[in-house]
């Protein structure tokens, strides 16, 4: 490899001509191993991988809100356990839970766990595509159910148990 | 409309380079131009030296996958015009090793192919005197989409999960795999689940999606996976569920 | 027939437990960690032990903890593997995922169903 003839760049022409620039890629995050017979270069995928494109942070604080899926188990055990304990262990959790440091908290849960209910129901059609069939008259005989129509369905079942569950702690 | 705009485009020269670089070019602008012109400009007049993959310059081949401005994209079909002002960064395929300039090395993926077997697999191979199979436009349906993979890799490059971890199948594989899957004539949806069913097969996916985003042909290999999943899945439950195979 | 792994039980596990927390965790959350303690509604606590104690309730709650608390697990565990790449701890992680799920599930049925 050491003797091959590196091409003449300096007697290109072209619009504006050739500028060689600097390197993108510190040499210390190299891996060159042998591929298809020659010294072949392969970068270490960064740490932060995931903030250079929108779409690959959207995908980590989905996956994030996992942690927020927990803690909900434990407030909601917690909860019961201070109501079954009697009236003066559930004030006390109460007092706890509206604690400012809590609250923001459960805020900032509650925001994971809806960024988990959005992202859930939106793949869901993606997931698992209904197919109708060739025999039912209309216009989408042979296509999926529309992507729309699934997710307006999971809307539908979340907000009748949210205020199924509402109904009974309010009345 | 500007006269030029400019292509950053990747350096490699595999022995001599110790790390890739970059180096800029200053191609037309023309209207109907897209960044394989470019390249093609650069290597005609510019460059020689340039080195890359490109075929039939109408998005069929498969051929001229690269990173274009951080996105995986086949350069035949990415207008100049669209990227202006500029520059245009013009990068290898991300998660395979570059061997040099913008051509990277793909033999994992050739090496992962054929253990998802993407041909029809029969029990018996019926005589050509029995005449063919037939098929209804339905069961068509049920796999067309996933035929129409041209093997351009974008999707491995969009994959982080490709990226981290070497042993994974793949989008293109896995969707490949359910293409015969689906296949009414097809009789090798077992022997394709054992060969996709443990760790680096379908469960390494966790349904980031940009395999689908990247997918020039609307193939969704990310549907095509968790549909499989759910399959896997059910297929395993039943062998537990009831033994002796179902 | 499929291979002997506990991954494709791990993956129901996780997406019943999805389902689970998509339909029920907003509201539950904005019920106990928000509208109670800030005072927003407020039922008499026999009412609310009432509506806990009842066996609907208990058996509902107790399935949506146990899923969702899979469902983290799974979820977390390839966090770690894709985030952080910490991968080459598989072992460590998916004992502590799962372990910590169980742990979780065994709490759940404490408080479910024997401390009401």
């Amino acid at each position: 490899m050491a003797d091959v003839a590196r091409p003449d760049r300096s007697k290109a022409s072209g619009v504006a001509g050739v500028r060689p620039e600097g390197s993108r890629w510190a040499p210390h995050d190299s891996q060159v191993e042998i591929s298809a017979g020659v010294p072949a270069y392969r970068p270490r995928v960064s740490l932060l991988w995931w903030v250079r494109k929108p779409a690959y942070l959207l995908f980590v604080l989905r996956e994030l809100s996992s942690l927020f899926v927990a803690w909900f188990v434990v407030v909601t055990l917690f909860f019961t356990w201070s109501v079954g304990r009697g009236e003066e262990q559930y004030e006390r959790f109460l007092d706890l839970a509206a604690n400012p440091l809590i609250v923001v908290v459960n805020l900032v849960a509650l925001a994971f766990l809806l960024l988990h209910t959005v992202t859930w129901f939106n793949l869901t059609p993606q997931a698992m595509p209904l197919r109708i069939p060739r025999a039912v008259p209309g216009g989408l005989r042979g296509r999926s159910v529309p992507a729309v129509a699934v997710v307006a369905a999971q809307w539908a079942g979340f907000v009748f148990v949210s205020a199924f569950v509402m109904w009974l702690v309010v009345r | 409309m500007a006269d030029s705009i400019t292509l950053q485009v990747t350096r490699y020269e595999p022995g001599v380079d110790e790390a890739p670089r970059e180096q800029s070019f200053d191609v037309p602008m023309r209207s109907e131009w897209v960044v394989l012109d470019g390249l093609n400009y650069v290597k005609d007049k510019l460059d020689g030296s340039l080195s890359y993959r490109w075929s039939c310059r109408m998005g069929i081949c498969g051929s001229c996958g690269m990173v274009v401005n951080g996105e995986p994209v086949l350069t035949c079909s990415s207008f100049l015009v669209d990227y202006t002002p500029g520059p245009i960064r013009v990068e290898p395929l991300a998660n395979f090793p570059i061997v040099r300039d913008l051509i990277v090395d793909i033999g994992d993926f050739m090496a992962k192919l054929p253990r998802v077997s993407p041909w029809l697999v029969r029990d018996d191979e019926r005589p050509v005197e029995d005449g063919e199979y037939l098929q209804t436009p339905e069961e068509l349906d049920e796999y067309k989409q996933f035929s129409m993979c041209i093997n351009c890799m974008l999707c491995y490059s969009a994959c982080p999960v490709y990226g981290l971890d070497p042993d994974f199948v793949g989008p293109a594989a896995i969707a490949l795999a359910q293409r015969y899957n689906f296949d009414s004539r097809d009789e090798g949806a077992a022997q394709r689940l054992e060969a996709l069913i443990h760790p680096d097969g379908l469960w390494a996916c966790t349904y980031v999606g940009e395999c689908t985003t990247a997918c020039p042909k609307d193939v969704d290999p990310a549907g095509a996976i968790q549909r499989y999943k759910l399959t896997a899945a059910l297929e395993s439950l039943k062998s537990y569920i009831l033994p002796g195979g179902a | 027939m499929p291979g002997r792994s506990p991954e494709p039980f791990a993956w129901l596990a996780f997406s019943a437990g999805g389902v689970a927390a998509a339909i029920f965790a907003p509201v539950l959350l904005f019920l106990f960690g928000l509208a109670l303690p800030l005072g927003w509604i407020s039922p008499d606590h026999q009412q609310l032990l009432d509506v806990l104690a009842h066996p609907l309730s208990r058996l509902v709650l107790l399935g949506v903890c146990v899923a969702a608390l899979f469902h983290f697990a799974h979820r977390f565990r390839y966090t770690l593997y894709d985030g952080l790449q910490l991968a080459r701890f598989a072992t460590v992680i998916t004992a502590g995922c799962y372990g910590l799920a169980m742990l979780g599930s065994a709490a759940a049925t404490y408080v479910l169903l024997l401390a009401l």
